[in-house]
């Protein structure tokens, strides 16, 4: 009888519910901000890229470095679901489907702010029909195409056990439950079905890992193919992955602190959850650390002549602030704060993630810029505005749009999945019951 | 009554200052300097080079989309040749229609000239140019391995074509926009009999067969024009085939066009993506089976 | 060897679209122009009379009657196929020499191009730059265009084949292909390439002609332009615009395989004068292989002046 009202208890904490006056409020201010981003790329539609502050020293600019910050928050989703669930790790469950989301998410508006940055968007064709294998931006669309399918699958799976439970408890006949039965009412939970899931789930976590390597690692390549100083570097694939690690790991912090607040979930992400990943960021932050030493230490021990500009704008020049703030901010705030327990709690933890993931969108600021106003040859011949670069309120509006949206897609789907699921947490209960008797 | 007064005088007064800009307009157009320049290869039929310029700051400089008419001898429905448009460095080019062949073989000398007319920024303009007919005969010797030109400049006169000494010629390897010379000495100056000789001892590459062509030419002479005369023989290096820049257009390479990608990356990227996405189609299979059995079986 | 081989066969020669004679007129002064690329000697006229007289004004003041036929003195001939201008001229290899010692600053070059390509003047194909390699060596200017490099970084990049390596060793750009990326723009160490953010300021006699590759016209908001090597020029055996308009003969443009480079004025063997000048090429270390030499600015024809002031920016890699 226990174990019954146990898991309705279950069931009824992490049914979706409907959203009170803060998510109400929430959700309107990301529709606000995607609408005013969306205004701001018709804008840049109609008018041509010169809305923007780019120009043809800083030809990329904050559109490819929030790409760059998608694409690694992305990778969330294959370092707790899949590596957490290959290690067998016990407390996953609550933060399997939460990082799953923000991975599907992520990649998607990485795809749609890449489609932003073009100069003619309407040729988006031409990259299927007139692709050239040997460009390293093909091998990106490859890779992500590849990524989000599997993300997909990867959040689709463990979603079917839930759906019965979802169909359930919707109104008969609403919109809601057809859409429920639409996509699962044929999972009925029979061991065949379930050994056809699991057996799919496993081979999705080994796949899954060397693909978002690979997303992470082509995408650095966009730079390190390039000759120019601070992008020319053999460090950059392993740079990148490391960066991405961290910051989706600090994003899971922050999402499962959100989570936690807004519907109460305290028996669920408990404090226990957040030390456990307090102490993956601080490794992950060590291991970026390290990376980012070597990425600047030993160019500037060498101090070539092409380099020497370019690190001179990140150590004391024009991007110094920025610079020193977002290591600090991103790496050693967080590391030595959650080196301690009390640093580890709920919400601490929650501020280190702020900061780990808003000091990496300026890293990535930082990794794209600055290298391009330090050409090979002078800026010369050119007017002034060509020589320097910041955003315009078109691009800040499209980029806060698209980060906007990413947290809409996750909003919306909290209000129709269980973003901690149902099925699997029964089912780990049951499994503990169980071996307590 | 006062306002009708009052508004015939204000558009008096506009219409004369009209007037007067008009005419103020009118007073300021340009002078403009029209240069012909006759030019003849072979036995084709000449081609006339026109430049128009004008004086501006003390400096000449080109003019651009003006129109100037060119005759033949007459200013006349009968001479005129064509009308063409200066391009953006003064410059125009026409060559002798054919109606005119028969006129001009037969005549030993003859006009060309160059008009201006209704221009709004320039003075009507005329300019004439004298030409004397002549022709550069040129003939290419190989005599134990001894490479010679020979050159022979003859103006066409009323006995004929009659040998001119001391005319300045040159002799040069025609080359893709310009005139190499083909000997140490810039230029020679024909004899009594109209003839100027030079052993040819470069060694300058041609095409693939080791075709080069060589020119015998009078540049901008005061009564002849510029004329030149060309031969091509194999006096040249053959192209190297395998060396040229063609052999590596044609390889597979990272920057070749898509049909000539490398074949690690052709081979070994693809592998991967169609295993991956081989798994990735199996496991959308294995969804429609768990549909299937969702179907077939009813309990929990 | 002058004259140009034919490279397509006629059976793929494509009739454009016959332009008003004015508009023709106004493309072909524009240096942007569809005729026919062959010819090198003057072209024949085989224009029959069709009866229709047209009125001149002689400057006698006399009134003339002529055919309106030989009006227009060249019949509209159809330009190259897409495919041809990709595969560039067979047997050709542009090379470009840059003679430092020559070079005043005027910016004629600048000039030429601009006006011939209809290049905004923010956007300069041609970048004339003050250099000073390091402080106790002299400063000096120079111009720089696309390397059209043997190994381009740019054409590796580009995901849609919209940048391109010819036969003749010309790097193209088909702006009805670009998708405005820009990886050529950071992957080109030369900073050669510029892009149109804005819409251009075209004549719109230029903007109705279809794009070429070789005129690099009309250009095309939201694409990338750079310099050309001039091909339609090539094709008429005239050089490109910078090469004509430097007073100074800074420019000397030729084909590699018939060893020979001139400057309008001087033709030169370019063998001998890369040796005898001590020729070389920008950062030739990367391993792009330009196709543009300098020869370095020794015996100067001018003192280096900056006249605009700008302190003489070091070169950041030589």
């Amino acid at each position: 009888m226990s174990q019954l009202t146990n898991s309705s208890k279950i069931t009824t904490d992490l049914l979706p519910q409907k959203f009170g006056t803060g998510g109400r409020i929430w959700t309107g201010i990301l529709v606000v901000l995607c609408l005013v981003g969306l205004y701001g790329y018709y804008r840049q539609v109609t008018v041509g890229l010169v809305v923007t502050n780019m120009r043809d020293y800083a030809s990329w600019g904050i559109y490819i470095s929030n790409f760059v910050f998608f694409v690694a928050i992305s990778l969330v989703g294959s370092l707790i679901t899949a590596i957490f669930r290959l290690a067998s790790v016990e407390w996953r469950t609550p933060l399997t489907r939460i990082a799953e989301i923000i991975a599907v998410s992520a990649i998607l508006f990485a795809s749609i702010i890449i489609i932003v940055d073009m100069g003619r968007p309407e040729r988006f064709t031409h990259l299927f029909l007139y692709g050239r294998l040997q460009s390293p931006i093909m091998w990106d669309v490859i890779v992500i195409t590849t990524y989000l399918t599997i993300s997909v699958l990867f959040l689709y799976f463990p979603l079917l056990p839930d759906l019965p439970i979802l169909i359930k408890n919707s109104k008969d006949g609403s919109v809601r439950q057809k859409f429920y039965k639409f996509i699962g009412s044929f999972w009925k939970g029979t061991a065949a079905q379930f050994r056809i899931s699991e057996n799919a789930l496993r081979i999705i976590s080994v796949m899954i890992i060397p693909v978002a390597l690979a997303i992470h690692t082509v995408t650095s390549w966009l730079f390190a193919t390039t000759y120019r100083p601070g992008w020319d570097s053999t460090n950059f694939g392993a740079y990148f992955v490391s960066g991405a690690f961290l910051v989706g790991a600090g994003g899971v912090v922050v999402a499962m602190y959100v989570f936690r607040k807004a519907y109460k979930f305290e028996a669920y992400i408990t404090e226990k959850h957040f030390d456990n990943m307090s102490k993956i960021v601080v490794l992950l932050a060590l291991v970026y650390l390290y990376f980012n030493i070597n990425e600047y230490l030993v160019p500037a021990f060498k101090m070539k002549k092409a380099e020497e500009h370019h690190l001179r704008s990140l150590f004391v020049g024009d991007f110094a602030r920025l610079f020193w703030t977002a290591i600090v901010m991103s790496m050693i705030v967080p590391i030595v704060v959650l080196l301690f327990p009390k640093g580890r709690k709920p919400f601490p933890a929650f501020v280190m993630g702020l900061f780990v993931v808003v000091g990496a969108w300026f890293k990535r600021y930082l990794i794209v810029t600055p290298t391009m106003l330090s050409p090979f040859l002078p800026m010369y011949d050119v007017p002034d505005s060509y020589k320097q670069y910041f955003p315009s309120w078109e691009e800040w509006a499209i980029t806060t749009g698209s980060l906007a949206g990413t947290l809409l897609i996750i909003t919306i789907f909290t209000r129709l999945f269980p973003i901690i699921p149902i099925h699997e947490t029964i089912e780990e209960m049951e499994h503990i019951k169980h071996e307590k008797v | 009554m006062k306002h009708k007064y009052s508004i015939g005088r204000i558009a008096t007064v506009l219409c004369l200052m009209a007037f007067l800009a008009q005419a103020q307009d009118k007073a300021k157009k340009g002078t403009i300097t029209i240069g012909l320049a006759y030019h003849q290869l072979n036995n084709d039929l000449p081609v006339i080079k026109v430049s128009a310029k004008t004086r501006k700051n003390k400096k000449f400089q080109p003019v651009e989309r003006v129109v100037i008419n060119l005759f033949f001898n007459d200013e006349t429905s009968q001479g005129f040749m064509g009308r063409v448009e200066t391009n953006s460095n003064g410059a125009a080019s026409l060559s002798l229609p054919v109606r005119f062949k028969a006129q001009f073989d037969s005549l030993f000398s003859f006009k060309f000239i160059g008009t201006l007319i209704q221009n709004d920024s320039f003075e009507d303009q005329s300019t004439e140019l004298e030409i004397s007919k002549a022709k550069v005969e040129l003939n290419l010797e190989d005599i134990d391995s001894v490479r010679m030109i020979h050159a022979k400049v003859l103006a066409f006169q009323d006995t004929g074509w009659v040998a001119q000494p001391e005319t300045e010629i040159k002799l040069v390897v025609r080359r893709l926009m310009s005139d190499l010379a083909a000997t140490e000495e810039e230029t020679f100056t024909t004899d009594k009999n109209g003839e100027a000789s030079a052993e040819f001892s470069l060694s300058i590459p041609g095409d693939v067969q080791g075709n080069v062509t060589i020119g015998a030419k009078i540049d901008d002479h005061e009564t002849y024009g510029s004329l030149v005369s060309t031969k091509t023989t194999k006096w040249g290096v053959p192209l190297d085939p395998d060396n040229s820049f063609a052999k590596t257009f044609a390889k597979r390479s990272l920057w070749a066009t898509r049909d000539k990608t490398p074949l690690w990356l052709l081979i070994f990227p693809n592998l991967i993506i169609v295993t991956v996405w081989g798994i990735i189609f199996y496991l959308i299979f294995q969804i429609s089976r768990i549909k299937k059995l969702g179907r077939t079986n009813d309990t929990v | 060897m002058v004259d140009l081989p034919k490279i397509i066969p006629q059976s793929e020669i494509k009739r454009r679209n016959f332009l008003k004679g004015a508009g023709a007129m106004m493309a072909s002064i524009a240096g942007c122009n569809s005729k026919d690329p062959f010819t090198t000697e003057g072209k024949k006229e085989q224009v029959q009379p069709s009866g229709e007289m047209v009125k001149l004004l002689s400057t006698t003041g006399e009134i003339i009657e002529v055919d309106k036929a030989y009006l227009k003195p060249t019949e509209e001939i159809p330009s190259i196929t897409h495919m041809a201008e990709r595969m560039g001229i067979e047997g050709k290899k542009f090379v470009m020499v840059i003679d430092l010692s020559r070079c005043r600053n005027l910016k004629k070059c600048q000039e030429a191009c601009n006006h011939a390509h209809f290049v905004s003047d923010h956007q300069n194909w041609i970048k004339v730059y003050p250099i000073q390699d390091a402080e106790n060596t002299s400063p000096f200017w120079q111009p720089t265009t696309c390397m059209h490099c043997d190994d381009p970084p740019c054409v590796k990049v580009c995901p849609v084949d919209a940048t391109f390596k010819r036969v003749d060793g010309i790097v193209g750009i088909d702006a009805d292909r670009c998708i405005g990326c820009r990886f050529c723009m950071a992957a080109c160490p030369y900073s050669t390439r510029v892009f149109n953010w804005d819409q251009p300021i075209v004549p719109p006699e230029v903007l109705a002609l279809q794009y070429s590759s070789e005129t690099s016209c009309p250009p095309k908001i939201g694409t990338v332009s750079k310099c050309d090597f001039c091909p339609d020029m090539a094709r008429k055996g005239e050089l490109p615009h910078c090469v004509t308009a430097c007073p100074n003969g800074v420019f000397f443009f030729g084909d590699l395989n018939e060893d020979t480079v001139t400057n309008g004025s001087e033709t030169v063997r370019f063998s001998e004068l890369i040796r005898d000048r001590s020729g070389y090429r920008l950062m030739e270390d990367l391993g792009t292989k330009p196709s543009v030499y300098y020869l370095p600015p020794v015996d100067r024809l001018f003192p280096f002046k900056d006249e605009d002031k700008h302190e003489a920016k070091p070169e950041l890699h030589s």
